[in-house]
């Protein structure tokens, strides 16, 4: 949300401004933001810049403004992700903009054995419950 | 601009607006912004050497002719321009790595020395928060002996810039460092430590097995001083050997007082708390100040803490949230200077004075880890504006006083500052450039929100200062008053043992050329 710049000898025109927005904000109960991140148990810090991922699933480009403050504007709902041992499959926000929001998060799950190797080889089932490398015998 | 090389292992990005924490460095272009490690860990590599030779032929690039300076990032805090980037930014976050030190490699002479408070070197990668730190260290019952006011911050801009706390006897953050590993050159790295050896020749091959650089072991006094705040200086700070000690527990007190209270101001001077009601001899001890609090209201707030053991199971502190929202700060910047001007001053002071005094409530602190009474930041990024002064602590009071009555005077005047005095202490240090120059030592720190008045009222304050004939210098990663003369005045020929070990560590210009940034070139030590 953008507030109007305020210029000398507005500033009453820039309170009422406030006001109504922040009057409004308080009606309707809007937080047009939401931020999900790590828990600080298990934060990190940031790696990079920042990416961003238009809406349609197209895929995520760099995003050409570095600017942390984007995380703590007005209207911001904060939510803390769950440690999933094998990163995040997806994320659900309930009702984004209300004050009932709720984020509903699917943990991802580990990387699978690799069906095919790179020289073709599938690994093959073994007594003992595990698997080798060792070729299927051609058909 | 040259062709970058090929840097299979890292995330080559050009930026349009790049902006610290604080926004007092905005919008910047970055051409280059390099992230090692965005992309994972190459298979079949391990981490330690995975981006070495990336790093390599950074620096190969960066080293070339003409040289092209290399601004590596902590986590952006610092609002001095020292972090101003030019055309090549590095984010180191990908070295993050935590190891202690090998008991075996410990010499005899560092043992018996730490064996009173049991220390325990660990080597840290310097792109690890101090989040990331605690929580590892928290988890063997460990604990940092001391950190700055939050644990956002990376290890190696930390101690770049002198990050202090108000440790009564430990000192800085540089203070508690006992090594460190710098990457000087392409393939050329050097461990650091005192000529009185905490380390085994081991470590230094340790590190060079690990990294794959040829690293040098290097045991001197003047070089180590150097390293200990290297302001970005000396080379890209791979990793730092802190010592961390058992876990423990801050417990304490907050008094609020009225502003000129006689106790409170005594306390500063003497730094015995008996007199506030403090049983024992605090290990931490802060003021607050709020220099817009009127007669009869709260506007001294002193704290002091003291250690115990850990009583319970160690956790980690839990999540914060932005105590105001960045845009609201900036709104309110741009607001309150024009009502500031007119009818409204006196009500502008009154406000602050009551923020101030809602946040500082008085009452005793009860016991918790280091990482929470020191944990994440609820300032929310933009639009923060600081300056912190460091004096003698014999000049304390005055300076203290002068900084307040300079404060109400600008208010007077319509300029009023939007935040209080935060007033900490250290010991002496034997970095060269750490602020703690003196046997006490006492940081004046002004943080505010930003307002059209911030520099107006910072100059204010520090012109008072030196009318009064006090000697102060400024924190290297804060707003600063200094120029290359005033730091010479402060710190002495420490500025050119400096100087020296620099040179001594990057003896080529071109080294010296990637090595450097706007406050180094601005103060004179570049």
């Amino acid at each position: 949300m953008r507030y109007p710049k305020c210029r000398v000898g507005h500033a009453a025109a820039c309170v009422r401004s406030l006001a109504c927005v922040t009057t409004l904000c308080m009606l309707v109960a809007c937080s047009s933001n939401v931020v999900l991140r790590r828990r600080p148990d298990i934060d990190t810090g940031p790696l990079g810049p920042f990416a961003r991922c238009a809406a349609g699933e197209r895929a995520c480009q760099d995003d050409p403004t570095y600017d942390g403050a984007r995380f703590s504007a007005s209207n911001t709902v904060y939510f803390s992700l769950p440690s999933c041992a094998y990163g995040i499959q997806a994320i659900l926000i309930q009702d984004a903009g209300s004050a009932d929001a709720v984020a509903i998060v699917r943990c991802a799950a580990p990387p699978a054995t690799p069906l095919m190797t790179t020289d073709g080889v599938l690994p093959t089932t073994e007594l003992g419950g595990g698997t080798s490398d060792a070729r299927l015998p051609p058909r | 601009m040259r062709t970058l090389p090929q840097l299979p292992n890292t995330q080559v990005t050009s930026l349009a607006h790049w902006s610290n924490f604080h926004h007092t460095v905005f919008q910047r272009p970055v051409p280059i912004y390099l992230t090692p490690g965005a992309f994972g860990v190459p298979a079949g590599s391990t981490r330690g050497a995975a981006f070495i030779p990336d790093l390599n032929a950074i620096l190969d690039y960066c080293m070339a002719d003409p040289p092209e300076r290399l601004c590596t990032i902590g986590s952006r805090w610092s609002l001095s321009n020292i972090l101003d980037p030019g055309s090549v930014l590095l984010d180191p976050g990908v070295w993050n790595e935590i190891a202690a030190v090998a008991p075996g490699w410990l010499t005899n002479e560092y043992k018996q020395a730490s064996a009173a408070r049991h220390g325990v070197p660990v080597v840290v990668q310097g792109g690890t928060t101090i989040r990331a730190l605690n929580q590892a260290l928290g988890a063997a019952q460990l604990a940092l002996q001391v950190s700055g006011a939050s644990d956002g911050h990376r290890i190696a801009g930390c101690i770049a810039t002198g990050t202090h706390g108000s440790h009564l006897r430990v000192g800085a953050v540089h203070d508690s460092v006992l090594g460190v590993y710098l990457v000087t050159g392409p393939n050329q790295a050097v461990l650091l430590q005192p000529s009185r050896r905490r380390f085994s020749p081991q470590l230094a091959q340790w590190f060079q097995d690990a990294t794959t650089l040829a690293t040098r072991d290097i045991a001197d006094d003047e070089l180590f001083a150097a390293a200990q705040v290297a302001l970005g200086g000396l080379g890209f700070v791979h990793s730092v050997i802190v010592e961390a000690v058992p876990l423990y527990e801050w417990y304490g007190q907050t008094l609020a007082r009225p502003l000129f209270d006689p106790a409170i101001w005594h306390a500063m001077e003497t730094l015995d708390t008996a007199g506030l009601g403090s049983m024992t001899s605090p290990e931490y001890f802060s003021l607050v100040f709020s220099p817009f609090a009127g007669a009869g209201e709260n506007g001294a707030f002193a704290s002091w803490l003291c250690k115990q053991p850990a009583s319970r199971p160690y956790a980690a502190p839990g999540p914060v949230r932005p105590r105001i929202a960045s845009d609201l700060t900036q709104l309110l910047s741009q607001l309150i200077p024009l009502v500031d001007h007119g009818l409204g001053a006196a009500v502008i002071g009154q406000v602050i004075a009551a923020q101030t005094a809602a946040q500082y409530r008085g009452g005793a602190v009860a016991p918790t880890f280091p990482d929470s009474t020191f944990g994440p930041t609820s300032l929310p990024e933009g639009n923060g504006r600081s300056v912190e002064l460091v004096v003698d602590h014999a000049d304390t009071r005055r300076a203290v006083q002068t900084t307040i009555a300079t404060l109400q005077r600008e208010g007077r005047a319509g300029r009023h500052l939007l935040g209080g005095v935060g007033v900490r202490f250290a010991p002496r240090t034997n970095a060269l450039l750490g602020m703690n120059i003196h046997a006490m030592n006492t940081y004046i720190e002004f943080p505010s929100l930003g307002s059209a008045d911030t520099s107006t009222i910072h100059r204010a304050v520090w012109q008072a200062l030196r009318a009064a004939g006090i000697a102060f210098t400024c924190h290297w990663g804060q707003e600063y008053g200094m120029d290359a003369s005033s730091v010479r005045a402060y710190f002495g020929d420490r500025v050119e043992r400096w100087r020296t070990a620099r040179a001594a560590l990057l003896p080529s210009t071109a080294a010296r050329a990637v090595f450097t940034n706007p406050l180094l070139e601005a103060l004179g030590l570049s």
